[in-house]
């Protein structure tokens, strides 16, 4: 029976290898096959949960384990391969196995004869390793290496449509801040080793979820504790990092149904109830993840409210929902948690799935009311004076001034130090090397911008010059000799 | 303040804000004029240039607009390659065209131009010579594709090696070729271009995220929960108001960009401007001069056309809006986005260092990378070498060259640039594709027995269908399986104009062509016994309408989410699993459980009108028709299609529309001549009006003999799911129950078939071969959430045929031709001549040319003219898509839509006489202004002795072209089973009554 586990995870593993070989050697893969591949690889592997699930039922089971050995050892650093099913993966296995493969249905009618084909299906098929891989991981490290699976593969399939700017500098955007957030899981996981000189979980907690509690002091478990929120708060996009949620549609919709109405926004509510009991022994974590959710949860119904297009409000509703997640796991109520997670999961995606149909739907409602639909926003206008509502819904038209904020507090000032360095480094080398080898030194580092004697001469430069043209069309003067 | 910075230097009159307004005026002509998506009007793409030749008028929209005129000539040559374009039809196209001299005697402009465009000269540029060069030695060997004889005469009777020919030959051409400095350079046609080019930092990137969510948030008809707290006096006073709070607003942080916003717009605000004068002070801060302005106001609303557009499209018609018309003005567009402009012009030039530079700094011009130095003239070298080797000179041919004639070598071969070549494949193309049409009907109206033409016997059932093309294949389906039905085709409004509201609409839509206004207003009520089912249903549809509205809403707001999420939320998975694994199966249960609980009452329509009491008004509207208003309407659709006498006992009118998920474009699908709307009321309502006792004696008095056998049935065909659905068949009476029951086998026979064949063009519906799965395939593609082609639309759509269906009945027209019954014997009468042709063309001809022209547009540059790859689209306020969250709105039609299309200009054949054609045409501008100008393809087939006339150049040329013998199938599956592509035309055997 443990070796299922293997198998559930493998299959996925097998799916994303032969895609990803078809697609390196050059093989032309048809639609139908590629399509075949992946929907018998989740049909199978969602039997074989529904097995593993009777059986852990049958025999009262709290977990089932397998462990493959370590991957690799260094000193006394060991890389555990320990694959674990237990109540709180359980259903999470269950309905990520069941989403991809509708997905994966779904997109064999949506991508038909899209040139990315191919891409898309090895994306989602390496996402549906990685996601499993992360809830199955028995310990913090394989969860690592699940989480950068599914970090990657949402950015490269926001950028899907690569011919386009705006999908790629949003990928870039979310990869950004995917990045800063990946450090808390990672330093996170390097501090469980220092402390515990482990990271898997029957090292960690003294119980299988959800009755473990943490092994560690309590000072350890804030630090390690507020680190995973870190991770947690950049993908499951929290307050202050839920700017690039909205940025994130630019991808196919089953692509944001699957990733930012399922399984990949959940992703760190998920590590957040995996690492519970170390939440709970820190007052400290648990107010900070009480108080990051309710903000979100804040934050998120309120801009919700006045977007406009279907995938961002859908967006937005999401985030808010996510905040209620969190708050519900800083206050202890896991159960609770769990359930909300997995019905949130559900509904997200079918409304993602939908999100076309908005036009179609709202005819329908419209319609079937007469022709007078309830007004909406009432409660708002009844409790709020007519100038503070006219502040609000600037505050929330403008998303919060998120971006902005972040942009001044973070961003500028990075800005100002790379410049500032920049400027020291510039004058040491003309201090070390002089006025005259500056110049060679400068050549030396080909692509960086010098800081140029005067910014209006670099300008007139550039007006004689040539800068990118705007909108340039294929060779319509054509063929003058 | 409120002065204006110039003095008024024209003479014309005008006040500033007059001619401001003016400039505006003809700057929003070439904004898209697409309206919200919920009603999707196919119209010309380029309506605003319809005024010039196409031909002329493409490449004009390409040089504004910065599109293809053409497919891509690298498309073209595939097409050459695949046969689809023959070189005969490249030589006949080309010597159509002027000749002249360019050396006397040796070589003239025909000459050159056949030699140049096949196999076609090879892209050579500045950015692709070197690599060319190295990897591909072009300058080192001839052209691989050259006749022999060229050779020969490349050769010019040397025995050189081919390496040391091509070197010669090259050599000459770069000593001939002077090196040319080109200067050109482009001016910045607004600020924030200019800025651009000066800073590199772009200032639409900084103003285009806000501008569109303040465009979508103010016009959202109903998407948001919140709505905006708009002001009364519109756009630009609603976002003055909520950047200019005061007070708080030191609590915003202003984006690095856009400093200042608020302090702009409260300063707007104490001066009490209005739109056009914020404009004029913004572009007079600018220091662009009125004779600057349409050409800046221009520019600045095509950088997000379909935004300006649309907020123009509402301001002409308010009532375009689905629910809430609020105020529109593209004034008001503009003066929000030259604020924004100003305003983040100032903080970019500030931040950048600008600051030293002259204020017009932002108008120097740029200069073009105009393929500079060795490499520019490297390239335009090698497309001499290369044009010279397909002309076949030799080395010393060249070199000998007089100055003069090398001169008018070169700029005959500049004349002859890519533009022009496409425009010379894309009419050899349409030749082809004319000769294809054209020839096989010639040949088989030759073969026609005239008596054929006569209709003498009673068909056993007569069936109207839509003028659409996606009916062809259906009423082919009809003739094939039962000779005895005869089918006509008439503009899907069946002649009613009419503002129809059914039992479970909200209120009153018009069902008719866009360019009519409908006078008279029709209401389905239930009748008097089924009152109480009504309400029953109306009441059960409230409660369900809160249901969702709650959940719909609640999934979205903070407490009302939780508790939906936690209790029902794992329920969703039925619905998901359902709608995308067993999506047929999902929509048959849910059908199921509407008709158990939505109780479906007996309805009546409110079309009696009696003379006495009849300026009842509603809306403007007068409610039913008089007995001469209904006699009258039912003349205007049975006198052109020659149905005057011989009607069958049963004779049924089909209206169609399009039922399909998940895609925004739905309307697109529905009937065109209803106005993007389905048209099955006003086949109901045709069908209601010619069973009326009073209208047939009314008719028969005007000479159309509706016999007392006859019953007349109205039904909606839906072109998704080929479901066909009858109105009132209660009201049949027993007498012609057989009848009914025969029609009703028919279709459904037909319409399976009809299926199979749509299905051929879907190519993940390869496996399908019987009719009745392909029933099921279509059903399935109708529901399905996931399918972004329900159906091809009217992809491949390329001729309209105006005339008696015997001209084509019993030919394979492959769902391509608009079907316009016309009988022109009918349409002598004396006095009136050629009255009935007018109205059918004055009607379906722009409906039918607007139809194909958007494709056409939506095909060559789906990018810009269409709307691209549908995955990313978002639907945005109830009023169209973007892609993604942010971006500009998507005009035209999305690439899944036209994939399959064949961009050729509409081939209209009119079952007429050259004189009688122009004289019918002419009589509607819209008509006329699209045939003298080419924007569809005329041809005519003479009644009586079937001789056909192409308008070519302004006169009708006789076109006599036949095939040998037309390909005979026994039926059309046979014919089209196992292929994809567009089929040519053929003959059926065994169809048809002749
Ligand atoms: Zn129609």
């Amino acid at each position: 029976m443990e070796l299922m586990i293997g198998l559930i995870l493998l299959l996925p593993g097998l799916t994303t290898a032969t895609l990803g070989l078809g697609w390196l050697v050059g093989f032309k893969v048809s639609e139908r096959l590629i399509a075949r591949l992946t929907g018998s690889c989740y049909s199978l592997a969602t039997g074989l949960v529904i097995i593993l699930a009777g059986w852990m039922v049958h025999q009262d089971l709290r977990y089932v384990r397998l462990s493959a050995g370590n991957w690799f050892e260094v000193h006394t650093y060991r890389f555990p391969l320990l694959l674990q099913i237990d109540r709180l993966s359980l259903p999470l296995i269950a309905l990520s196995v069941i989403l991809v493969g509708v997905i994966g249905a779904f997109s064999q009618r949506y991508m038909h004869r899209e040139g990315g084909y191919l891409r898309f299906f090895f994306l989602l098929n390496l996402f549906g390793f990685g996601v499993l891989l992360l809830f199955l991981a028995g310990s913090f490290d394989l969860m690592i290496a699940g989480w950068e699976l599914v970090g990657l593969t949402s950015v490269l399939l926001i950028g899907f449509f690569q011919q386009r700017n705006d999908p790629v500098r949003s990928a870039l955007r979310v990869f950004l801040i995917y990045r800063v957030c990946d450090i808390g899981l990672l330093t996170g996981v390097a501090m469980l080793h220092h402390y515990v000189g482990a990271a898997t979980v029957d090292r960690v907690f003294t119980h299988p979820w959800p009755d473990g509690a943490s092994l560690l002091t309590g000072g350890q478990a804030t630090v390690v504790g507020l680190l995973f929120l870190l991770a947690a708060m950049g993908k499951s996009a929290q307050v202050p990092f839920s700017g690039w949620l909205p940025q994130a549609m630019e991808g196919p919709t089953p692509s944001s149904a699957i990733f930012y109405g399922a399984l990949s926004v959940h992703a760190g509510a998920y590590l957040l109830l995996r690492a519970q009991p170390l939440i709970e022994s820190s007052m400290t974590v648990s107010v900070a993840v009480v108080t990051v959710g309710l903000l979100t949860a804040i934050h998120g119904t309120m801009i919700g409210r006045a977007t406009v297009d279907a995938k961002t409000s859908i967006a937005y509703a999401s985030m808010a929902q996510l905040g209620l997640i969190f708050a519900e796991i800083g206050s202890g109520l896991e159960w609770i948690a769990l359930l909300h997670l997995s019905g949130h999961i559900v509904v997200r995606t079918l409304q993602f799935l939908r999100a076309p149909s908005m036009l179609h739907d709202h005819y329908r409602r419209y319609s079937a009311a007469g022709g007078e639909p309830t007004a909406t926003g009432a409660y708002f206008e009844l409790l709020i004076p007519a100038k503070l509502r006219v502040w609000l819904y600037r505050l929330a038209l403008e998303r919060g001034y998120h971006d902005v904020v972040l942009e001044r507090a973070v961003v500028g000032p990075l800005v100002q130090l790379s410049r500032w360095l920049r400027e020291i480094e510039d004058r040491l080398a003309v201090a070390l090397f002089g006025p005259a080898k500056r110049a060679t030194y400068q050549l030396g580092q080909m692509g960086r911008h010098s800081r140029p004697v005067s910014r209006q001469a670099e300008l007139e430069e550039r007006v004689q010059t040539c800068p990118p043209r705007t909108n340039v069309r294929s060779g319509m003067e054509g063929a003058d000799v | 303040m409120r002065a204006s910075i110039y003095e008024n230097p024209f003479d014309d009159g005008l006040s500033l804000a007059q001619r401001l307004e003016k400039a505006i005026g003809e700057a929003a002509h070439l904004l898209p004029t697409q309206g919200p998506i919920g009603v999707f009007i196919h119209h010309n793409t380029l309506h605003a240039f319809q005024h010039l030749p196409f031909e002329e008028a493409v490449v004009e929209a390409s040089k504004k607009f910065g599109t293809e005129p053409y497919l891509t000539e690298a498309r073209y040559q595939q097409e050459v390659r695949r046969g689809r374009i023959r070189i005969e039809d490249i030589e006949a196209v080309l010597d159509a065209e002027a000749d002249e001299t360019i050396w006397p005697r040796t070589l003239t402009r025909r000459q050159l131009r056949r030699a140049l465009i096949w196999p076609g000269p090879r892209p050579f540029s500045a950015d692709n010579i070197e690599w060319l060069i190295e990897e591909e030695c072009v300058l080192e060997r001839l052209r691989g594709d050259l006749a022999p004889e060229t050779i020969e005469a490349i050769r010019g009777g040397s025995h050189e090696e081919e390496s040391q020919l091509a070197h010669n030959l090259f050599s000459a051409c770069h000593r001939r070729l002077p090196k040319r400095v080109e200067h050109s350079s482009t001016l910045p046609d607004r600020p924030g271009v200019g800025l651009h080019w000066l800073t590199g930092v772009d200032l639409d990137q900084v103003i285009h995220p806000i501008l569109i969510r303040l465009s979508s948030v103010y016009l959202d008809q109903g998407q948001s929960y919140w709505p905006m707290p708009r002001s009364e006096e519109g756009f630009y006073a609603t976002v003055r108001d909520l950047f200019g709070q005061r007070g708080i607003h030191r609590l915003f942080p202003e984006e690095r960009y856009l400093v200042g916003l608020g302090r702009e717009f409260r300063k707007q605000r104490a001066l009490n401007l209005t739109a056009l004068e914020t404009i004029t002070q913004i572009l007079a801060r600018f220091k662009i001069a009125e004779s600057e302005w349409e050409h800046c106001v221009e520019a600045e609303l095509r950088a997000l056309p379909g935004w300006a557009g649309l907020f123009h499209q509402l301001e002409l018609d308010p009532g375009l809006a689905p629910h809430t018309p609020w105020r529109s003005s593209l004034a008001d567009f503009l003066a929000v986005r030259l604020t924004l402009t100003w305003v983040a012009f100032g903080n970019i030039w500030q931040q950048s260092g600008c600051r030293g530079l002259g204020e017009t700094a932002w108008r120097q011009p740029r200069k073009d990378d105009s393929p500079s130095g060795n490499l520019g003239h490297l390239a335009r070298v090698a497309r001499l070498f290369d044009a010279v080797q397909l002309l076949g000179l030799s080395a010393g041919q060249m070199n000998s060259l007089r100055e003069s004639e090398f001169q008018k070598l070169t700029s005959e071969i500049d004349l002859f640039h890519e533009t022009e070549r496409r425009r010379i494949l894309h009419l050899a193309y349409e030749r082809r594709h004319e000769l294809e049409v054209l020839a096989p009907l010639k040949t088989y109206r030759e073969s026609l027995d005239p008596a054929r033409f006569r209709r003498t016997v009673c068909p056993k059932a007569q069936i109207f269908f839509c003028i659409d093309e996606r009916e062809e294949s259906m009423r082919r389906a009809i003739e094939e399986l039962e000779p005895e039905v005869e089918t006509f085709g008439a503009a899907g409004f069946f002649g009613v104009a009419v503002n129809y509201r059914g039992l479970d609409d909200p209120h009153g839509v018009a069902l008719c062509p866009v360019v009519v206004k409908p006078q008279h207003a029709v209401i389905e009520r239930p009748t008097s016994e089924d009152k109480g089912v009504d309400q029953k249903r109306q009441q059960r549809r409230r409660i369900w309408a809160t249901l969702l509205q709650t959940s719909f809403n609640g999934s979205r707001t903070l407490l009302r989410g939780w508790i939906g999420t936690i209790g029902f939320g794992l329920l969703s998975l039925f619905p998901l699993l359902g709608r995308t694994l067993a999506p047929r199966r999902m929509a048959v249960l849910y059908r199921w459980l509407e008709d158990r609980f939505l109780p479906t009452p007996s309805t009546e329509l409110t079309l009696m009108r009696s003379e006495e009491d009849g300026q009842e008004l509603t809306d403007q509207l007068l409610v039913g028709f008089s007995i001469k208003e209904k006699a009258d309407r039912v003349a205007a659709v049975l006198r052109p299609v020659g149905l005057t006498h011989e009607f069958s006992r049963l004779v049924v009118i089909l209206g169609h529309g399009s039922t399909c998920l998940n895609n925004p474009h739905e309307s697109a699908y529905h009937c065109g001549a209803c106005g993007g709307r389905r048209g099955g009321p006003n086949a109901r309502l045709f069908a209601a009006m010619a069973n009326n006792p009073l209208v047939r004696g009314r008719l028969r008095e005007i000479g159309i003999q509706i016999s007392d056998e006859t019953w007349f049935l109205g039904g909606d065909h839906d072109t998704a799911s080929d479901q066909i659905t009858f109105f009132d068949e209660a009201d049949v009476p027993l007498s012609h129950f057989d009848d009914l029951i025969f029609v009703r086998r028919v279709l459904d026979a037909a319409r399976a078939a009809n299926s199979l064949e749509r299905s051929r063009r879907f190519e993940s519906a390869w496996a399908i071969k019987t009719p009745a799965s392909a029933l099921l395939h279509v059903q399935e593609r109708a529901e399905h959430l996931a399918e972004p082609r329900p159906e091809c639309g009217h992809a491949t759509n390329a001729v309209a045929i105006v005339g008696r269906r015997s001209l084509t009945r019993g030919l394979f027209l492959d769902r391509r031709s608009f079907l316009i019954s016309y009988d022109p014997t009918t349409d002598e009468v004396p006095g009136e001549e050629g009255r009935s042709l007018a109205a059918l063309l004055g009607a379906a001809g722009p409906v039918c040319a607007g139809i194909n022209l958007e494709y056409y547009f939506s095909y060559v540059d789906n990018e810009r003219y269409g709307s691209g790859t549908k995955l990313p689209h978002n639907v945005t306020g109830l009023l169209g898509v973007m892609n993604g969250q942010s971006s500009d709105l998507r005009t035209g039609l999305p690439w899944q839509m036209v994939e399959i299309h064949e961009p050729v200009r509409l081939l209209l054949i009119v079952e007429s006489t050259p004189e009688k054609l122009l004289k019918a045409a002419f009589q509607s501008p819209i008509v006329r202004e699209l045939i003298e100008n080419h924007w569809i393809r005329v041809v005519t087939i003479n009644p009586d002795h079937g001789s056909f006339h192409v308008y070519r150049h302004g006169v009708f040329e006789p076109f006599t072209s036949r095939l040998e013998e037309l390909t005979t199938v026994h039926s059309s599956p046979e014919w089209f089973l196992g292929k994809l592509d567009h089929l040519p035309i053929v003959r059926v055997a065994g169809q048809g009554i002749g």
